[in-house]
């Protein structure tokens, strides 16, 4: 294993006291120095980061990387690639894989899996009900003591409030946060698209903004009756972000994210039918994705995330309705977040606090964070120019609707456990 | 990403979709965006082609030796037949295929069912599917000779059935833009009314109302061009042309209306409502027809009904439809 001095990078690091032009050095996996040269370094490599931003290795809260079951769509070790190319190094990994992880065994498997493959961290959110059935609780302590660190049902329904409450109170009760992914389900009626214009104009059953939103309310409020450690998962509309910035000015600890494509898209896109823009919850009204961006600098949004769904060809190629939601994008992740910056909805700081720290604290884990003896989980970022090209994505999912977008950051360089896992040429 | 130049590009885009020229259709699949010259020529045409049906022998060799391909993964039959009988007095073979997802449940996916049918050298399929959008994905995946034409497509559209009934206005009234026109009923559900709003848009059409309970109207209709009313005697009131639409059983069930009954006396066009149209108005229907639902026997079988003549006209529009859409 080489050590590694990477020199003069400018240090973007909202969690830790150190920013600004810096040197870091890295031996055995971990920081061991910033500036000074306090070990003695094995004949390192030096990596001249002059220019460059340097900034903790990301932590993407919502990825399917298909595997176990799905491995015609997408493997850990195909995905892992496209992670580490946009500088993720930890993944929380889905529990809807084929079987539903809601066994400690699952979980082991799954972080074996990344284990071998070497290039990042995976935290599984283990299953919330059995199967993801809605009904049956998960044996959450289990789950937790197996690695788990925390528990979703993703979009599958839960059967009815009760059984959610049941549910928060059991979670609550062995202190394990709950990643809810907020979704009436009576309300979304099978939709495919938000219940706006362009639903209306093309025919497709629409789900509205209120199934969203009447569910992030329930949710509060069952939170504030069980007391439960509560997360918010994919926010796409208005309402709910007026009605979880009302419950956090309260004073209520509930924290949210949002997927990154809901800051670049909205309902118009899918205007021709184009089943790239089929995501769960649906692209909203333009007012809500401007909603959005604006309120992505304050801390209502507490994390971004990539949301990544890759898919093989065929799960696209149907008429819309019968196509599968989801966007591949986990390698655009910080590209697209420097976009973000560029279009001044954000500062550099805080833009990397919401795929960094914010993301380390919600799931309550030591990472997104360079400081001396943490584990050397980084990234260079470097300004050039490039466009996304559809025959150099990574990931096995093509299922990319950012073909021909121009950037004007690339990622140079990612360190995982202080070993170079990327290298853009 | 910019709205307008979205839309703008769209709009290029979907026009060199369905037209090569203004004489020539690449496919058709939807009203939205054909100019208005063109579908007055579509009218013309089935005009001139409306006379073949009164002849003795009922054929003209336009498409001798094409082979069209009925492809109907939902049930119906008067549009099924009336493309039949259009292609047939085109002189084409046509080829019934109605999968009612039968195809699909035995694992094949409708980009392989295309690709079999493909094999088989056909010229251009008229396709029906539960699913919006479900022509365009077709006609994005046929080989370049072939033509497809959308008869109907989830709620999304159905143009044919649109053009035929812009054609049966004009018999009645021949200045679009001085008339009237409302569409009563299930408009959430409705491809016909969809596909409708966009052609009576076209043709300037300066008052189009739609009428229906609130749980039947989709959000945002009015920027589809058209007003919405949930009174249905104030909705019709003097308009020229009243469109029925079918009622479905299935949304009884699913508490968009609370019963028949209700349902008739609020948005039924019962014989008294006659008296709220225009002197000269009148009332079609796309079929099949609800008695005693949507329409009362008298109003239907009235003198003021003119659905019959909007079956036989769909034959003509439809022979123009797929005269203009073949490839050479």
């Amino acid at each position: 294993m080489n050590d590694i001095i990477i020199k003069s990078g400018i240090l973007v690091n909202p969690g830790g006291e150190m920013s600004g032009e810096h040197d870091i050095y890295i031996k055995n996996g971990y920081v061991v120095g910033i500036d000074e040269d306090n070990t003695k370094l094995n004949s390192p490599i030096i990596i001249d980061a002059q220019d460059c931003i340097v900034c903790p290795g990301l932590i993407d809260l919502s990825v399917r990387f298909r595997e176990p079951g799905l491995e015609k769509e997408a493997t850990i070790i195909s995905e892992s690639h496209a992670a580490v190319s946009s500088g993720v190094t930890t993944v929380c990994y889905m529990p809807d894989t084929q079987p539903v992880i809601d066994t400690p065994a699952q979980i082991k498997l799954v972080e074996e899996i990344f284990s071998s493959v070497g290039l990042c961290n995976v935290k599984v959110l283990a299953a919330l009900t059995k199967g993801l059935d809605g009904e049956r609780l998960s044996p959450m302590m289990e789950l937790k003591e197996a690695g788990a660190v925390g528990l979703t049902n993703c979009l599958n329904p839960i059967k009815d409030s009760l059984v959610l409450r049941r549910a928060m109170e059991y979670a609550s009760g062995q202190d394990i946060t709950v990643f809810y992914q907020p979704q009436n389900n009576y309300l979304a009626n099978n939709g495919c698209v938000h219940e706006g214009k362009i639903a209306t104009k093309l025919g497709l059953p629409g789900i509205p903004s209120a199934a969203e939103s009447a569910a992030v309310a329930e949710a509060i409020l069952l939170m504030k009756l069980t007391g439960v450690k509560l997360h918010l998962c994919r926010i796409s509309c208005l309402e709910s972000l007026m009605i979880i910035r009302n419950a956090q000015a309260e004073g209520i600890r509930v924290t949210a994210d949002v997927a990154i494509h809901q800051l670049f898209f909205d309902e118009n896109s899918i205007n021709n039918f184009n089943s790239d823009f089929h995501v769960m919850p649906p692209f909203r009204a333009n007012e809500d994705m401007v909603a959005l961006q604006k309120s992505i600098s304050e801390n209502t949004l507490t994390a971004i995330c990539s949301d990544h769904q890759p898919h093989n060809k065929d799960a696209k190629q149907a008429p819309f309705y019968n196509t599968q939601p989801g966007i591949s994008s986990i390698e655009l992740l910080l590209p697209l977040l420097m976009e973000l910056v560029n279009l001044n909805f954000l500062d550099l700081n805080t833009a990397i606090s919401k795929v960094t720290i914010n993301p380390a604290k919600i799931l309550g884990i030591e990472a997104g964070i360079i400081q001396k003896d943490s584990q050397a989980d980084l990234c260079i970022l470097k300004k050039e120019e490039w466009q996304l090209e559809g025959d150099k994505i990574i990931s096995s999912g093509k299922n990319n609707p950012y073909i021909g977008k121009k950037f004007n950051m690339v990622v140079a360089k990612t360190i995982f456990k202080g070993q170079i896992v990327y290298e853009n040429n | 990403m910019n709205e307008k130049d979205d839309m703008g590009i769209k709009n290029k885009e979907l026009n060199q979709q369905n037209i090569v020229s203004q004489q020539h259709l690449r496919h058709f699949l939807d009203i939205e965006y054909l100019p208005k010259s063109l579908i007055l020529d579509i009218l013309d045409l089935a005009e001139s082609f409306a006379g073949v049906s009164g002849q003795p022998v009922k054929k003209v060799p336009l498409l001798r030796g094409k082979t069209i391909v009925n492809l109907f993964f939902e049930s119906s039959t008067r549009t099924r037949t009336t493309f039949e009988l259009a292609a047939k007095r085109l002189s084409a073979d046509i080829l019934n295929i109605n999968l009612d997802y039968s195809a699909t449940k035995k694992g094949e996916t409708l980009l392989d069912t295309l690709r079999n049918l493909q094999a088989m050298h056909c010229d251009m399929f008229i396709v029906r599917h539960p699913s919006s959008g479900a022509a365009e994905f077709i006609s994005k995946n046929v080989l370049q000779n072939i033509s497809v034409i959308n008869a109907g497509d989830g709620r999304h559209a159905h143009p044919t059935q649109a053009m035929l009934d812009i054609f049966t206005i004009r018999k009645y009234f021949s200045d679009f833009t001085k008339i009237k026109v409302a569409i009563v009923g299930d408009i959430l559900h409705s491809r016909v009314a969809r596909s409708l709003m966009h052609a009576l848009r076209i043709l300037e059409v300066p008052d189009v109302r739609v009428i229906a309970p609130k749980t039947l109207l989709p959000i945002g209709i009015e920027d589809m061009g058209a007003t919405s009313y949930v009174n249905m005697d104030e909705g019709i009131k003097n308009c020229n042309v009243v469109i029925m639409l079918r009622l479905q059983n299935e949304r009884m069930n699913s508490s968009f209306i609370p019963n028949e009954h209700e349902y008739y006396n609020l948005y039924g066009f019962t014989p008294r409502r006659l008296d709220l149209l225009a002197k000269n108005g009148i009332v079609m229907h796309p079929g099949p027809v609800n008695r005693g639902v949507e329409i009362s026997s008298e109003v239907a079988d009235g003198d003021r009904s003119v659905i019959l003549q909007q079956v036989s006209n769909g034959i003509a529009v439809r022979m123009a439809i797929l005269s203009l859409s073949m490839q050479p």
